[in-house]
């Protein structure tokens, strides 16, 4: 119930902090497996096809919290040059690391807020681990644009304050076979439909997750 | 000791054959029956083995492979090759590897990129980049955390573990290779008791073992004889360098084209071992058994055998007559019982033996040999004397009026008479010399040579030595003896011939009265010729070749003529006439002087009656001797004689010698009494030569005296003889006895006997015996002389020539 409703705050917190010009138009995308069921943490992100910058966009922080041994959320975007924080909100230290590419660091035992955020200032996908617990497995996409979202249960995004132009859409899941093919498309065209994207995805493998010992922990 | 030689038929040669045979079977059955379940069990066991071998291999080996991947697990996770593998720098990854390689004791440690590319390999660290040699294994290893395959690498066998780097994603690979070589077949060896072999067989290729519990050169022969397909194999025995391997073979799933088979083994070989052993202590134990059966069959049959062998031989000295040895008793048990037995059997023949042997050769009253003992004796000395050329000396002696003894005072007397005079003959011998009784009253001396010129005067010895009475009941007994002698080899050289001739000297002692002769070839000359005739006197009855001569008796004192005593004569028809000396005392020893008595009666009384015929009565005297005497014939033969000539009794008288009478004088007066009561006279003839009282001849029915011829020869006036006639002529008359003199020859004696009031005379000197008609033509011409009355003129016929 908690989760729940921690999520739905987050969301409610990154939905107003993305959206600077209410005038500028929002796009909605879903994203769908081969199937058709909706496919949740999918995220999507845009690229002007001008060269007209989008750096008019300061990074907003984010942050990623160690919550009952798991990273929550689960998939975080950020835009590059954004400053994370990793809060441990668990009563047991926990090891944060990563060995992507574009950020390699660790936060070695630790309990609380931790040290100083983190700056991912390269794009790419950073994939976090607990060197003490092993199932513990946590993404942050690190995207060189503004415009950015991830789906939701029902598979939908929807990203605010797209100036008119010409964009490249991409999709990316943590867990897709194959990359998607970028769509191209132009705002404000006549989108009647929202954007959308087929993906397939591996379904989420459980790791195995030893039960806490109240009596240790609590 | 010599061992007997085993012949088939002895006893230890049975026992042996026997036992050992039983024993042979007994070991063949076994051994038989050894072979055919030992293989069979060895099988069993050696399946079951495997099969258990198996399945505990298969635990081990799964357990082991989990440890590993768990051990791999472990090291996967390790945050220090996850920091290493995202280095991407491949030196720092291989030094990782190698340390974390010695940390989980692995051989082999490479890293693989997610796309399958060979990272680092410790194996080769300077190798260059390449793919992954084993990448089925790496998309389970993703999907299950961890993949395992057992492969060959560089011709080496690992245990391959592959198991994803996880950061916290899959980074890359890392595949553990723990080595399995001899030492961990030997460990899976040790733990499931089997021989472990791993087969490697390229696709294509040749198979090799890569890592076994076998040696070296066995498992070489292992991959040549393998077939294709090794599983072929399962169930069945391989031979491997002469070792029989029941076989099971495990293959595993081929990784990179290559197929590891796994076999384990189990040797039949250490299975029947045992049995083998068994089978070698027991063929031992057998040959044991059958050395000992043998030498114990050879004891005990020995100790049979030999004790049974010393009692045949016993056996046979027994048979031979010895007794003396004792009979060996050896051991206990039956053949010692046995043995004993037989011992005192051979005592107890022994003694029957001696008993026979003395029953045979001893006279049982005197204790002294007897005739059979004696012979022998005698031709003993015989042989040895005759090769030596000594001499020696054979007496012979029996008792005078034995029978008397016997027959007045009792056999039982006689023995003791017997007994004594053994003794007192016994006592004249030396050691060396044999006395014997021979039987009845006869006794028999071998003299020793020494003693032979001596034999005459041991000869009066002996004589001497009975003069003694012999005391029975208090009541002395006059015991004479008559001796004769006859000298080796002088007189015979053969027993029978001595003995005869000691016999025909004792008979002349004994007729001569002379106590002692020794053997003349004169008398036996004589008598030889006397045997021969008495062989033919039957003849002569027969054959009227006897006649009777009749010498007639003259009355002294009326000159008339008594009668006439009847004399048989014998006119033998190649020898002419035989006076009755040669014939009529062997006659009567040898008893067919009765024939002739019956004859003689007979003639005499067909003589009587023909002369009653003629109207003369002449009385005639028949001669009777002992043997007549001695049965109880003689009254019935007369009786039956005078009703057959119907001759008046008194006309007839029987003349019986003063010994016959002695012989047997009880049963002689019985029998005599029965003639008197006939009418018959009975006159005593040769009167004066024996010892006979006259009163107790008075006692027996005689009425007639006849002097011996021998009183009458030298009578003289003044001589001792006819004063001895007086007395006797005088004591007769008493007893109302006729007086006969015998042998007259001379008128002198007539007269004299005359004087001595002798009644009747007989002899030459009056009338030579005659034939019946020339008597009575003497008779004739007598009376005539009478009635001339001239008898001086009387003629006394010419004897007959």
């Amino acid at each position: 119930m908690r989760q729940l409703a921690s999520r739905l705050a987050f969301a409610l917190a990154a939905a107003a902090l993305s959206c600077p010009t209410p005038a500028a138009p929002a796009l909605n995308a879903q994203v769908v497996g081969p199937d058709g069921a909706p496919v949740e943490d999918a995220v999507v992100f845009l690229h002007p096809v001008s060269d007209r910058k989008a750096a008019a966009h300061a990074p907003a922080p984010a942050s990623i919290a160690q919550h009952d041994r798991e990273f929550v959320p689960y998939l975080t975007v950020v835009q590059t040059g954004a400053a994370v924080t990793f809060p441990n909100q668990d009563p047991i230290q926990h090891h944060v690391y990563s060995f992507s590419q574009p950020k390699k660091f660790e936060i070695k035992l630790y309990a609380g807020d931790g040290p100083d955020p983190i700056v991912f200032d390269r794009p790419g996908i950073v994939t976090l681990g607990c060197n003490v617990h092993d199932w513990m497995l946590g993404y942050l996409f690190v995207v060189d644009t503004p415009w950015f979202g991830k789906t939701g249960a029902d598979g939908r995004v929807r990203i605010d304050a797209v100036g008119d132009g010409d964009y490249e859409a991409r999709v990316w899941h943590p867990r897709q076979r194959v990359e998607v093919a970028l769509q191209r498309i132009s705002l404000p065209g006549d989108l009647p439909e929202p954007l959308r994207f087929v993906i397939d995805v591996a379904p989420r493998k459980p790791r195995y997750k030893p039960p806490l010992d109240p009596l240790r922990y609590q | 000791m010599k061992i007997p030689s085993l012949r088939l038929d002895s006893i230890a040669a049975r026992m042996i054959i026997f036992f050992v045979s039983l024993l042979v079977l007994v070991q063949l059955a076994l051994f038989v029956s050894i072979d055919l379940r030992s293989d069979q069990i060895a099988q069993t066991t050696v399946n079951h083995q495997l099969e258990v071998g198996e399945r505990v291999f298969e635990r081990l080996w799964a357990q082991n492979n989990a440890q590993l991947e768990q051990q791999a697990a472990v090291l996967a996770a390790d945050f220090g090759l996850r920091e290493a593998i995202a280095s991407d720098d491949r030196a720092t990854i291989l030094s990782v590897l190698a340390n974390h390689a010695t940390r989980v004791g692995a051989a082999a440690m490479i890293a693989v990129s997610l796309e399958g590319r060979v990272l680092a390999d410790s194996l080769h660290p300077a190798g260059p980049t390449h793919n992954f040699e084993f990448p089925d294994l790496l998309a389970p290893a993703q999907d299950s955390g961890r993949a395992a395959s057992t492969v060959v690498i560089d011709g080496l066998l690992y245990q391959l573990v592959v198991v994803p780097v996880l950061a916290p994603e899959p980074k890359a690979y890392v595949a553990i290779g723990f080595r399995v070589d001899d030492a961990v077949a030997r460990e899976f060896g040790g733990l499931t008791g089997l021989e472990l072999s791993f087969l490697s067989t390229p696709s294509g290729g040749e198979r090799t073992v890569v890592a076994s519990t076998l040696a070296s050169d066995v498992r070489t022969e292992l991959a040549k004889t393998a077939p294709p397909a090794a599983s072929a194999w399962a169930g069945q025995a391989v031979t491997l360098s002469r070792r029989q391997l029941e076989t099971r073979v495990r293959a595993l799933p081929p990784v990179a084209n290559r197929t590891i088979e796994i076999v384990l083994q189990k040797s039949l070989d250490e299975a029947i071992e045992p049995f083998k052993l068994l089978r070698a202590s027991l063929g031992l134990l057998g040959l044991l058994c059958i050395a000992a059966t043998v030498v114990g069959s050879v004891l005990i049959a020995r100790n049979i055998s030999r004790p049974i062998r010393s009692l045949a031989q016993a056996a046979l000295r027994i048979q031979a007559g010895d007794y003396a040895s004792a009979v060996p008793v050896q051991g206990r048990g039956e053949i010692g019982a046995f043995a004993a037995t037989f011992d005192h059997m051979q005592e107890a023949i022994a003694q029957r033996e001696t008993e026979i042997r003395r029953l045979a050769y001893q006279d049982p009253l005197t204790d002294l040999p007897n005739r059979a003992l004696f012979l022998q004796v005698l031709e003993r000395a015989i042989d040895d004397c005759g090769r030596a050329g000594h001499a020696f000396s054979v007496l012979l002696m029996d008792l005078d009026r034995f029978r008397f003894v016997n027959d007045t005072l009792g056999h039982h007397a006689g023995d003791r008479v017997l007994i004594e005079v053994a003794t007192r003959l016994r006592s004249t011998l030396s050691q060396q010399d044999v006395l014997a009784r021979l039987g009845g009253d006869e006794f028999a001396v071998l003299l020793s040579p020494q003693q032979r010129l001596e034999s005459p005067a041991l000869a009066a010895e002996m004589l001497r030595c009975l003069q003694q009475p012999v005391l029975i009941d208090g009541q002395g007994l006059d015991v004479g003896v008559s001796i004769g002698i006859a000298h080796f080899p002088r007189h015979g050289t053969d027993a029978v011939t001595l003995l005869r001739r000691a016999d025909v000297a004792m008979y002349v002692a004994k007729r001569e009265h002379k106590g002692v002769e020794e053997y003349d070839h004169r008398i036996d000359r004589h008598r030889q010729h006397h045997l021969s005739l008495l062989g033919e006197l039957r003849q002569a009855i027969d054959g009227n070749e006897l006649t009777l001569h009749f010498q007639p008796k003259i009355d002294l004192r009326t000159d008339e003529i008594n009668g006439a005593e009847a004399l048989v004569r014998w006119v033998h028809p190649v020898r002419g006439s035989i006076p009755p000396s040669e014939f009529i005392p062997f006659a009567e020893q040898t008893g067919f002087i009765r024939h002739v008595t019956r004859w003689a009666i007979d003639a005499a009384l067909a003589q009587i009656r023909v002369w009653l015929t003629m109207a003369i009565e002449v009385p005639v005297a028949i001669n009777v001797s002992a043997r007549d005497l001695s049965g109880a014939e003689l009254p019935d033969l007369l009786i039956e004689a005078i009703r057959r000539h119907d001759v008046p009794p008194h006309l007839i008288s029987l003349e019986i010698t003063e010994s016959a009478l002695m012989e047997d004088p009880q049963h002689a007066t019985r029998i005599l009494a029965r003639v008197r009561e006939l009418g018959i006279g009975i006159a005593i003839d040769d009167y004066g030569t024996g010892y006979s009282a006259l009163s107790y001849l008075s006692q027996l029915s005689v009425d007639c005296l006849k002097i011996d011829r021998s009183l009458i020869y030298s009578l003289r006036r003044e001589s001792k003889n006819g004063a001895i006639i007086r007395s006797t002529v005088a004591l007769a008359e008493n007893l109302g006895l006729t007086v006969v003199a015998e042998g007259v020859e001379t008128p002198d004696q007539i007269d004299l006997l005359r004087q001595f009031g002798c009644h009747q005379a007989q002899g030459f000197g009056l009338a030579r015996p005659m034939p019946a008609d020339q008597l009575l033509a003497w008779i004739i011409a007598r009376e005539l002389a009478q009635h001339s009355e001239r008898p001086d003129e009387l003629q006394i016929p010419a004897p007959l020539s």
